[in-house]
């Protein structure tokens, strides 16, 4: 909120100094954001007259002009052309630096000296846009500084309300504070009714619930004349944000910012009847409001109509039918209070957020809603003197009481940790004009009703400590007893994260959401992703199952800023709509491309491949887990057809390993060798909490003997197949066996492989002789070759 | 007279001395031995010619055969020694190597910065005695506002734009602080926890990210109180900033702690003095906090007027741009190897 720091002075004899004020509300929880000097940047722009202007002798569009600051005659070259010999100006003189750090000099402008420039209003950051330079009146002062000319001289100070303080939505608010935290008496009371009631109000009123409307009063206003406020005015509505209309809207505008009541005025001659209705809208009922909007209402929103239409949309927005215009002479007033959280719904509801809605359901004091009225009617009368005045007309259903709140100073002290004397107490909470009662050990205070955010001992306790100063609070350092200790525990995924740093890998952290077309090219889950009501964009606005499109994204991202070799891992929540219900698991997705390891000079540098990454996989997984880790041929259509498959643990799912598919990577632009992995890394950290914790396994100190095992068997016949018929063997003494090589072509018959493993034979025992071993390994080979089918090579 | 087997002894060590001088090969060497010291080589010869001497001259000329055969073996083995260093020595040569030439790496990578300062404050907490616990990202009304005691209809919903799924009874969490509450209704005070997570707001521009990152903690117990909260905080920050970081707590407001506080320190960049990053305040807002209100602890059925609690919260996006001297938020979800590669 924007407050003209010349309007709090007036109700202060103190000398307000905007550094320090803006300290000290801040401090006691009203945050200044910005303390805005008004007519910043007009030094050294003054006011000029301009003695001739004569054509520039070389430039068609500029003119040459001789102008009088008050002390001396300058040459000024002008581009504008609204001036004519005579005019007052604003100069901006040699020295001065515009908005927008633009610095005026001396210079040279087509062989032609200037000593200055004619500034128009946009130059000077008075307006937003302004054609052709400003022509003051013709009572301005030569020399005079333009700030001053124009009563710039005011201090803003934007203040961050808290949605808790609706009453500091106001000067009075402000003044109050002010008041409160440097202990200033409040000189200026706004209330002096000057004004007398002629005659009755012709109107009544019905408040259809008064739960959604606590309060309406009315006042009718003859004679009165529609035309601009006074300067004065004006100036305190721009200087708080508000563009300026008619006195009138003025007036209930000034009343709003002083007071923190919104309030109406409608045009009397155009409401049917004499009686007022607030009610719930009709549904489908239509209103066309201030800004010019049909709008189309439900029984949700609240009303002001006559006996037939509605005039208002209650606490956000009059209607345009019933507003004033020039011609207007006389109004019905309004001053309401509504429940706060039906304007909230029904501001929400429409999408029209005004100061009067942010107001109400902010809170709107009703036991001062006749207060503003009154008020609003002596600053109509002071700009109307021949306005006529009626009574009020009031309906207060149910008058809110001060609430009673007990206060213990031993509460303050438990929470805070400062003891406080109950005459502190008491002198601070009546700064704040709550009234206290002493009674045994604590204080009964009363709050007074617009202070909606006090209702507890806690609220009370904030207010004192704000007041007293959170410096003031001391800094202790609290125990905690040994047999109670808490710390992060080491954990399964961080190790995961930290072992991949070490392999080469970047972590990256990508949106939670992306685009529906990103998810339908890549999700490989069984159910959709989650889809957002209200998205940033189309890109963002879906809840991703897969993390896979997010890290092609990346490495899209990467290649075309000419990084080659690239390895990404990302571990975060994916998200997924299983038989109707929401599935959060946290998922791990590993990409890389390119080769294996960083180029160097002697090496041969290696491409990565889908063994790469099932290496990787190894390292991840617990040994235990790696153990029970199956392959199953898969059929993902973003895959290579024949490098990819489901990843299974102890026969449980967990997720899918393959190279992108060729086609993928040619539209996309990608490198041909990218492989992905991505597996529920929160299944892998359960089925590991549950793992047997590690134990010793004893191992042979005695000579262990190597033999290789050449076979050829069928092309058709896996690896995985072997080595499992080799260990279902149970052979004695084996205690190791590997796969070294795989070759395929000549001299190896079509149709066939050659696989060389090396098997390695120990006994925990004893040495072994060689002819034992090799009857072993004789019989390992016959077996293979009677079930297998596999010859020696 | 002398013994003539004794001149002759004499001369063939001169001449195998100057024989051997002049050999320059290992295996020149080998033939040498065997020439003179081998079975049938010339010193063996003469000790074998010894059987036709006199009984009495004989220990006379063994000594000296002896003597020379050593000598000989000496020399031979220094010879030999020395040619060999010789060899090994070209040998190296030939394997001599440009020393400037780069080393084999293996590159390591890194956590994203992100995690990376996560990973501090929980390291910091941790050693205060604080437990780590995350929640989903996905949540209820229930327990995103309502329990934290922020009531439907209320303003304080807009100071965080929410959100929602198209089933409109989950949205995406606005802070962590559900955490707390899920943690506090499954156990029993004390607790001290901080929650680490993602979090989600309906705002994008220079500053903001649609998507940003939270670490919240809370401690309740019997006993706690505000001054507790800023002896705690003040050790945090100054553990993560610097010893010598100046605290300050600003009155403020949240729905689910009363009191509230701002808490400003020092701007690490200007010490304090003023510049363009604290917007020559000298400060930097760092983290919001203060007591845990009366009716969230409510919710989750503790008794109020037994236990207090603080709770506060700081944004790590905001702490990894001070910290790293990132200007644009959005970097850090560019997932940019030039980025990543830096910290």
């Amino acid at each position: 909120m924007r407050v003209s720091l010349k309007w709090l002075q007036e109700f202060f004899a103190e000398k307000l100094d905007p550094k320090t004020i803006a300290d000290q509300l801040t401090f006691a929880g009203l945050e200044i954001e910005a303390i805005e000097e008004q007519g910043k940047g007009l030094d050294q722009v003054v006011v000029a007259k301009i003695l001739e202007k004569i054509q520039h002798p070389d430039a068609d569009r500029l003119s040459l002009c001789q102008v009088n600051n008050g002390q001396e005659i300058l040459a000024i070259v002008c581009g504008a052309q609204n001036m004519k010999a005579g005019d007052k100006v604003a100069l901006a003189q040699i020295g001065a630096v515009l908005p927008g750090d633009f610095k005026i000099k001396k210079s040279k402008i087509r062989g032609q000296e200037s000593f200055g420039m004619l500034c128009s209003a946009s130059e000077l950051g008075l307006a937003e846009v302004g054609e052709g330079i400003i022509i003051l009146d013709e009572g301005a002062e030569l020399g005079r500084p333009l700030a001053e000319h124009f009563g710039l001289d005011d201090t803003v100070l934007e203040i961050n309300i808290t949605p808790n303080r609706g009453d500091c939505l106001s000067v009075l608010g402000i003044v109050r504070e002010i008041s409160a935290v440097t202990g200033y008496k409040i000189q200026k009371i706004l209330h002096e009714k000057n004004f007398t009631e002629q005659f009755a109000n012709p109107f009544s009123i019905e408040i259809e619930d008064a739960k959604k409307c606590l309060r309406y009063c009315s006042r009718v206003i003859k004679n009165v004349k529609v035309q601009e406020s006074p300067i004065e005015i004006q100036e305190k509505l721009k200087a708080s944000g508000i563009r300026p209309i008619n006195n009138i809207v003025d007036a209930t505008n000034l009343v709003m910012l002083e007071t923190g009541h919104p309030l109406h005025a409608f045009d009397m001659e155009k409401i049917l009847g004499n009686k007022i209705f607030v009610r719930s809208a009709k549904d489908k009922e239509k209103l066309k409001t201030l800004d010019d909007q049909e709008r189309e209402l439900s029984s949700d929103e609240l009303v002001i109509s006559d006996q037939k239409h509605s005039l208002a949309l209650a606490g956000i927005m009059g209607g345009l039918d019933s507003s004033i215009t020039e011609s207007s002479q006389t109004l019905l007033l309004e001053s309401a209070s509504f429940d706060p959280a039906t304007i909230r719904k029904s501001s929400k509801r429409v999408v029209l957020n005004t100061d009067s809605s942010y107001r109400f359901e902010r809170w709107v004091d009703v036991n001062s809603v006749d207060f503003a009225l009154d008020r609003l009617t002596e600053v109509i009368c002071q700009f109307n003197s021949k306005a006529e005045v009626s009574q009020i007309a009031d309906l207060y259903p149910e008058k809110l009481l001060n609430k009673k709140i007990l206060f213990r100073p031993s509460y303050f002290a438990k929470v805070i940790g400062l003891e406080v004397g109950l005459e502190e107490v008491k002198k601070h909470f009546s700064a704040l004009h709550f009234f206290c009662e002493e009674k045994s050990s604590y204080l009964e205070v009363e709050v007074p009703s617009f202070r909606s955010d006090i209702e507890r001992e806690i609220d009370l306790v904030e207010e004192l400590a704000r007041l007293i100063g959170y410096d003031k609070v001391p800094v202790t350092y609290p125990c905690i007893s040994l047999n109670d200790l808490k710390s992060s525990q080491h954990n399964y995924i961080n190790s995961v994260k930290t072992k991949l740093c070490n392999l080469g890998f970047f972590e990256a952290i990508n949106y939670s959401f992306t685009s529906a077309e990103a998810i339908s090219k890549w999700n490989w889950r069984e159910g959709p992703g989650l889809n957002l009501a209200n998205p940033i964009s189309e890109e963002l606005a879906v809840m991703r199952p897969t993390l896979i499109s997010s890290l092609v994204a990346n490495l899209r991202h990467n290649l075309s800023h000419g990084e080659g070799d690239i390895k990404l891992f990302e571990i975060r929540p994916v998200y997924l709509l299983r038989d109707e219900k929401i599935e959060e698991s946290l998922f791990s997705c590993l990409l890389v491309s390119g080769h294996r390891a960083l180029r160097h000079f002697q090496e041969k540098n290696i491409e990565v491949d889908f063994y790469y990454m099932k290496g990787l996989v190894q390292k991840l997984l617990p040994e235990a887990l790696f153990k029970t880790l199956e392959i199953k041929p898969s059929n993902f259509k973003f895959l290579h057809d024949y490098q990819q498959g489901e990843i299974f643990v102890q026969k449980k799912k967990i997720g899918i390993l393959g190279t992108l598919h060729p086609r993928i990577c040619k539209n996309e632009d990608l490198s041909e060798k990218t492989i992905i992995c991505e597996f529920d890394i929160g299944v892998v950290n359960s089925l590991q909490s549950k793992l047997k914790s590690r134990r010793f396994r004893d191992y042979s100190t005695f000579p262990s003997i190597k033999r290789d095992l050449n076979l050829i068997v069928d092309e058709s016949l896996n690896h995985g197949e072997i080595e499992q018929f080799i260990l279902n063997c149970k052979m004695p003494w084996l205690s190791q066996l590997e796969v070294f090589d795989l070759y395929q072509g000549k001299p190896i018959p079509d149709g066939k492989k050659a696989l060389t493993y090396s098997i390695e034979y120990a006994s925990l025992e004893r040495t072994l002789r060689d002819d034992e071993v090799n009857q072993v390994h004789e019989d390992l080979i016959a077996k293979l070759g009677s079930s297998l089918g596999a010859t020696l090579r | 007279m002398e013994n003539p087997l004794l001149a002759k002894l004499e001369e063939l060590e001169q001449a195998a001395k100057s024989e051997l001088e002049g050999i320059s090969d290992s295996q020149t060497v080998s033939a040498f031995k065997v020439k003179y010291l081998g079975k049938k080589g010339e010193i063996t010869s003469i000790l074998k010619g010894m059987g036709g001497l006199d009984p009495a001259e004989r220990p006379k000329v063994g000594g000296k055969v002896n003597l020379v055969k050593a000598a000989l073996e000496e020399l031979i083995a220094q010879k030999a020694e020395s040619l060999e260093g010789a060899d090994l020595k070209s040998a190296m040569l030939r394997e001599k190597i440009d020393l400037s030439l780069p080393g084999v790496v293996t590159e390591s990578g890194n956590l994203h910065p992100v995690t990376q300062v996560m990973a501090e404050i929980d390291q910091v907490f941790s050693s205060l005695g604080f437990e780590s616990h995350t929640g989903p990202n996905i949540e209820t009304d229930y327990y995103n506002f309502e329990a934290l005691n922020i009531p439907a209809d209320h303003p304080a919903k807009d100071m965080q734009d929410t959100f929602y799924l198209e089933d409109p009874k989950y949205l995406l969490r606005t802070h962590t602080s559900p955490v707390q509450i899920r943690v506090m209704e499954s156990t029993k005070p004390p607790i001290r926890m901080i929650a680490p997570g993602a979090v989600y707001r309906c705002d994008s521009d220079i500053s903001h990210t649609p998507m940003f990152h939270q670490v919240e903690g809370l401690w309740v117990e019997e006993g706690i109180r505000f001054s507790d909260l800023k002896g705690v905080l003040t050790i945090f920050i100054q553990e993560t900033f610097g010893k010598d970081v100046p605290v300050r707590f600003r009155p403020s407001f949240f729905p689910f702690t009363e009191p509230s506080a701002e808490v400003d320190m020092g701007c690490v960049l200007c010490k304090n003095t003023g510049c363009r990053v604290c917007s020559d305040t000298g400060w930097i807002e760092i983290m919001g906090c203060g007591m845990v209100d009366p009716a969230v602890l409510g919710h989750v059925q503790y008794d109020a007027e037994k236990f207090t609690g603080f709770a506060f919260g700081m944004g790590v996006e905001r702490i990894a741009m001070l910290k790293l001297g990132i200007k644009d938020i959005r970097l850090l979800f560019e997932n940019d190897l030039r980025f990543l590669r830096q910290f």
